[in-house]
């Protein structure tokens, strides 16, 4: 037995066909009047899938989509003004003009964004699935893909992790058959994408993604069992996109003016619209009535959308990072606490925060029962269990994409990277996804993601285990980078990482995790972009982060045995970076050595000396000097280790040459 | 309801296109996605198909085959039948569809292309500072050739030397504190590499921001156009070699050529001075002695060139200043006259330009008025002499051979300072001789 909408039911999914179809048609015509002005990818003859599946989703359930988004947005319940003002650039925009058609958000129904790069959105719809799996509040989470999504490893990595952990996710695969221009034939070595589900132990369904009846009752049962706690569906609804993939573009290189026009003949507002005459009992009056107020409600809101303001050019840079809600005051540091080393730090920051705040959930490899590869999560799996000590198969672009979803639905994921070198696989998701989402959405989304790992050279780790890579990560607009260097550091730097809405990468040097250091008991939060001066001084400035930190502490020593009295400057966090501590104690010393264990190139020890220069120039008595790393990949001999190392000896050479130059 | 046809963006930065087109007439039927008009874009030439359905009214500006037309240009309508487009039914001519015209080279726009400007090198700091001390960069020369102007070569109505390869190297935090204790940095040795003068280096080892010492109640501030003049001083003497030969010529003709020329003068008109003679007479000196107008380089040294241009100096109550009066030579006398009266008075209303005090190549001082006879003028470096006047006053001579005894005749001091660097003795000496000829037939 079949289920169907009832006649109202009906009634709803030929209107939102063609509120999109009417919509997509008149940004075509804007498209051509230069209205829009980027591009313009419409949904033109997919229209029933959207509208099949958006229909079983209340406002709290969420849809991530595509590039090809504007369909799933009006099906999910954005009115057709705030779709074209975006593409208008206007500040009534979905996105207040920050998007266009690419980049569409509207959190507030649910619509948690599209994005430019094909697959992140399975993962991310994953992701909205843990959340709500976390919260246990029976919401589900869908994702819009098409058939160029399927053979790229977020597929694979996302329907696996929905598979194992039974999230409450619908995959839906708009297979229109060509990824941009490339034929899914020439894609993938079988035609049909629903039958891969198996291989993951899920449910899949093929079904005519031109029949809004028939994917409406696939998403009903497919949402239901998402809602059951039975897990995650697959299902490929198969169509054709019937205008070219982007206005504007030629269409017929890699397909015929035939094959358009066969598949225009099975339109699905058409097809359901003479359905619904021969089977449901509705009169064709009665239906073009229907299409005569939508094709006045999208004229009508065209309208609105060319006389909406544009966006205040002052605004061009707001929401990168989510405005502080609460002050946040580092206590002065009390020099008799109690010694515990800089991993009990963390872990202890850690601890202290899962227990205060159940949105909190691990991700990583052995971080489980296991406690994690370097105790960072020792003994809090026996507390909280496994849906928020998650151990994850070695996928990182997966789970950090989860991640990111995860923090979209509202909950507060940490990604225990192990080793931070393990985060280049997850670059793009850091990047394109996570470090722009507060961004894209006008402040509408927060984004509170914890990435953390190990850093640095030492032991032999070899090159894929040694780099730090807070360099590429700082010039990240969107991330914050936090690389402690003390066990109390550690400690307040996290606690306020797990605090706060921004994405964070806290990197630990694996050299320092059993160095001992006074901590406070208790609540003890350090707020980001705040140097520590770790020793004062006034012949010269060094300023080192992590490891280098202590050498350089090491080598000021030395440097006071003979008369010399360096500063020593933390900066604790790479990213926001607080460039006026360090210039002001550059005004007071008039010179400046930078030491780094990366290579040098665009680097941080770059980035201050170029703001030392900038502001303080007129106080250096001295050329800015730097020590950085090699900039080789790091080697495996302990010869060949040390050498691409900046040592302590190196250090008090270069500040004995500093003072006297 | 009538489909406006418009011109469509092909790809994501297309702002025009070439209208290659119609694949339809005017009047004819149109469905949609028939192919209805030829655009050429950036990338390639392409059929544009109609989104509507209707009969074909061109626009009344509709481009022509081979017109390059904006992006959103309407080029037409399709109307119901028979509607009438928004332009009336006045359809014009139908164009018949050509083969797409080269498209029309871009008429050059005029004065697109500025003139080069060979701006001058400096860093911000410098650049303010001009700004607020009125000076044009582009008439400063920077100290170091070829290089940027620093904050040392902004001087304020002084001679500004051409150049010099005497490069300060100081640090940042040392220019900065020198600057506020007025220091100068050409009177500091510096200690640091290659001789860079650090903080330590400067004279009162005072650290930065420490309490000046007192300055007493009757202090003279030190003026700019002071601090210039003394810098302007110290570098002559640390760089140059003075030597001054001094003699007496007979002014006889002199003050008979300056008395009848006094008379000769029409009213309102100036009369010309002793400096403006011996401007005249050095002018036509430098020619056969060009050592004297020449410039010192280290490697080379740069002659005079066809302009003799000579720096007369003044006295204003500011202080001394040395305008620089051009091409002396080829000028008669009245007209220099007339040059240097005018530049004298700027000179002692402070109104002098950087320009107008620059590029001399030797220099004319006098005391005359104060009844000095004889003295040692400093050599304005990078100029390798200087000509000092003193005061006309009758001197003994003997009297005419035979007889015994003297008689009184007026006669002129000069001094002739200089730099043994350049110039030996004898030839500075022939061209004092030369000028004390000169000067005893002039008229």
């Amino acid at each position: 037995m079949v289920a169907a909408p009832d006649r109202q039911g009906l009634a709803n999914l030929y209107r939102t066909m063609l509120v999109i179809r009417h919509t997509e048609e008149e940004l075509a015509r804007c498209h051509q009047r230069g209205l829009i002005h980027g591009a313009c990818h419409t949904y033109v003859g997919q229209e029933a899938i959207a509208t099949g599946v958006c229909a079983h989703l209340s406002p709290a359930d969420v849809v991530f989509s595509t590039h090809r988004g504007h369909g799933h947005a009006l099906a999910k319940g954005m009115p057709p003004f705030e779709l074209i003002a975006e593409l208008f650039g206007r500040v009534s925009g979905c996105s207040r003009g920050r998007g266009g058609s690419m980049h569409l958000f509207s959190p507030e129904i649910g619509m948690l964004g599209t994005s430019g790069i094909v697959a992140p959105c399975i993962l991310q719809a994953t992701g909205g699935g843990y959340a709500f799996q976390l919260a246990q509040n029976n919401q589900v989470a869908a994702a819009f893909f098409g058939d160029g999504a399927v053979n790229n490893g977020a597929f694979h990595e996302g329907l696996n992790m929905a598979a194992i952990w039974k999230l409450p996710v619908l995959f839906i695969c708009e297979n229109n058959q060509f990824a941009t221009e490339v034929p899914f034939s020439q894609a993938s070595g079988i035609p049909d994408v629903g039958r891969r589900a198996a291989n993951y132990g899920l449910p899949g369904e093929e079904v005519d993604g031109n029949d809004v009846l028939a994917v409406w009752e696939a998403a009903r049962r497919a949402v239901e069992r998402a809602r059951s706690g039975s897990g995650a569906t697959l299902i490929e609804c198969k169509t054709y996109r019937t205008r070219a993939h982007a206005e504007g573009m030629g269409d017929f290189t890699y397909r015929t003016r035939e094959d358009v026009e066969a598949w225009k003949a099975r339109c699905p507002i058409g097809t359901l619209k003479s359905r619904l005459v021969q089977e449901h009992g509705f009169t064709t009056e009665e239906l073009d009535g229907i299409e005569a107020a939508v094709v006045s409600q999208v004229r009508e809101a065209r309208e609105r959308a060319e006389a909406a303001p544009a966006p205040e050019p002052k605004d061009a840079s707001t929401h990168v990072y989510a405005e502080p809600v609460r002050a946040v005051t580092e206590k002065p540091a009390d020099s008799n606490a109690r010694q515990i080393t800089f991993s009990q730090a963390t872990l202890e920051a850690l601890t202290e925060e899962m227990a205060v705040n159940d949105r909190i959930f691990v991700l990583g490899e052995g971080i489980g029962v296991r406690g994690g590869n370097f105790r960072t999560t020792a003994g809090l799996f026996d507390k909280h269990g496994p849906r928020r000590l998650r151990d994850t198969p070695i996928c990182e672009r997966g789970f950090v994409g989860l991640a990111c979803g995860a923090a979209m639905a509202g909950a507060r994921p940490v990604v225990d990277f192990m080793f931070a070198d393990f985060v280049l696989d997850g670059w793009g998701e850091i990047v394109n996804q996570i470090a722009k989402m507060q961004f894209m959405s006008s402040g509408r989304l927060k984004m509170p993601v914890l990435l953390r790992g190990c850093i640095g050279i030492g032991h032999s780790a070899a090159t894929h285990h040694s780099g730090s890579y807070y360099g590429m990560l700082a010039q990240v607009p969107g991330l914050w980078v936090a690389v402690p260097s003390t066990p109390r550091d550690a400690k307040g730097l996290l606690k306020h990482a797990l605090r706060c809405d921004n994405p964070v990468l806290f990197l630990e040097h694996r050299e320092i995790l059993q160095t001992k250091g006074p901590v406070e008991e208790g609540d003890l939060e350090i707020p980001f972009g705040k140097a520590r001066i770790a020793r004062n001084g006034t012949h010269a400035t060094v300023v080192a982060v992590g490891r280098m930190n202590h050498l350089c502490l090491a080598a000021a020593e030395e440097l006071a045995k003979e008369g010399k009295q360096i500063e020593v400057i933390d900066p604790r966090t790479v990213s926001p970076l607080d460039g006026e501590t360090i210039a002001q104690s550059v005004r007071k010393t008039g010179r400046l050595l930078v030491v780094d264990e990366p290579a040098g190139p665009c680097g941080f020890a770059a980035e201050v000396a170029a703001l030392v220069v900038d502001q303080a120039f007129d106080y250096l008595d001295a050329p800015v000097r730097r020590i950085t790393g090699v900039a080789a990949p790091t080697p495996y001999s302990p010869v060949l280790e040390q050498t691409v190392l900046p040592d302590q000896p190196r250090i008090t050479q270069a500040l004995r040459t500093l003072v006297e130059e | 309801m009538a489909v406006e046809i418009r011109i469509p963006r092909l790809g994501w930065s297309m702002e025009e296109g070439t209208f290659a087109g119609w694949l339809k007439k005017p009047g004819d039927p149109v469905r949609p996605n028939e192919p209805l008009f030829t655009l050429e874009g950036e990338k390639a030439t392409q059929e544009i198909e109609s989104i509507g359905e209707g009969v074909l009214h061109l626009a009344p500006n509709c481009p022509q085959p081979g017109q390059v037309v904006p992006v959103g240009q309407l080029i037409g309508q399709l109307c119901a039948p028979g509607e009438t487009p928004a332009w009336g039914s006045s359809a014009p001519t139908p164009t018949t569809p050509e083969p797409p015209a080269r498209k029309p080279e871009p008429a050059p726009k005029p004065g697109a292309l500025p003139p080069l400007s060979a701006e001058v090198a400096a860093s911000p700091s410098v650049r303010r500072l001009a700004r607020q001390m009125g000076i044009d960069l582009n008439q400063v020369t920077p100290a170091w050739p070829g290089g940027r102007v620093m904050e040392h070569d902004l001087v304020p109505g002084a001679p500004v030397p051409a150049t010099s390869h005497n490069r300060l190297i100081a640090t940042p935090r040392a220019r900065r504190i020198a600057r506020e204790r007025g220091l100068d940095l050409m009177q500091v040795r510096g200690g640091g590499p290659g001789g860079r003068i650090r903080e330590r280096d400067l004279p009162t080892g005072m650290p930065a921001g420490a309490p000046p010492a007192e300055i007493p109640d009757n202090a003279i501030p030190v003026t700019t156009r002071r601090r210039t003049i003394a810098k302007a001083m110290v570098k002559s003497r640390q760089e140059t070699v003075p030597v001054t030969l001094t003699t007496r010529a007979d002014a006889t003709a002199l003050l008979a050529l300056r008395a009848r020329l006094k008379r000769e003068t029409p009213k309102g008109e100036i009369a010309p001075t002793f400096n403006d003679m011996l401007l005249k007479l050095i002018a036509d000196l430098l020619v056969e002695h060009p050592l004297l107008g020449s410039r010192w380089e280290e490697t080379y040294i740069v002659p005079p060139g066809d302009s003799i241009d000579l720096g007369l100096a003044v006295d204003a109550p500011t202080g001394l200043v040395v305008p620089v009066v051009r091409d002396v030579r080829r000028r008669s006398l009245a007209e220099i006259a007339a040059d240097s009266n005018e530049l004298v008075e700027k000179g002692r209303q402070s109104r002098l330009t950087a320009e107008e005090m620059r590029g001399a190549l030797f220099t004319l001082t006098s005391l005359g008025p104060y009844g000095v006879e004889f003295f040692n003028p400093v050599i304005p470096w990078p100029q390798v002499a200087i000509l000092g006047m003193g005061t006309i006053k009758p001197q003994p001579v003997p009297l005419p051979s035979g007889q015994d005894g003297f008689t009184f005749r007026k006669e002129l001091p000069l001094s002739l300072t200089f730099d043994h660097r350049v110039i030996d003795g004898a030839p500075a000496a022939r061209f004092l001789r030369d000028l004390v000829e000169r000067v005893e037939v002039i008229g």
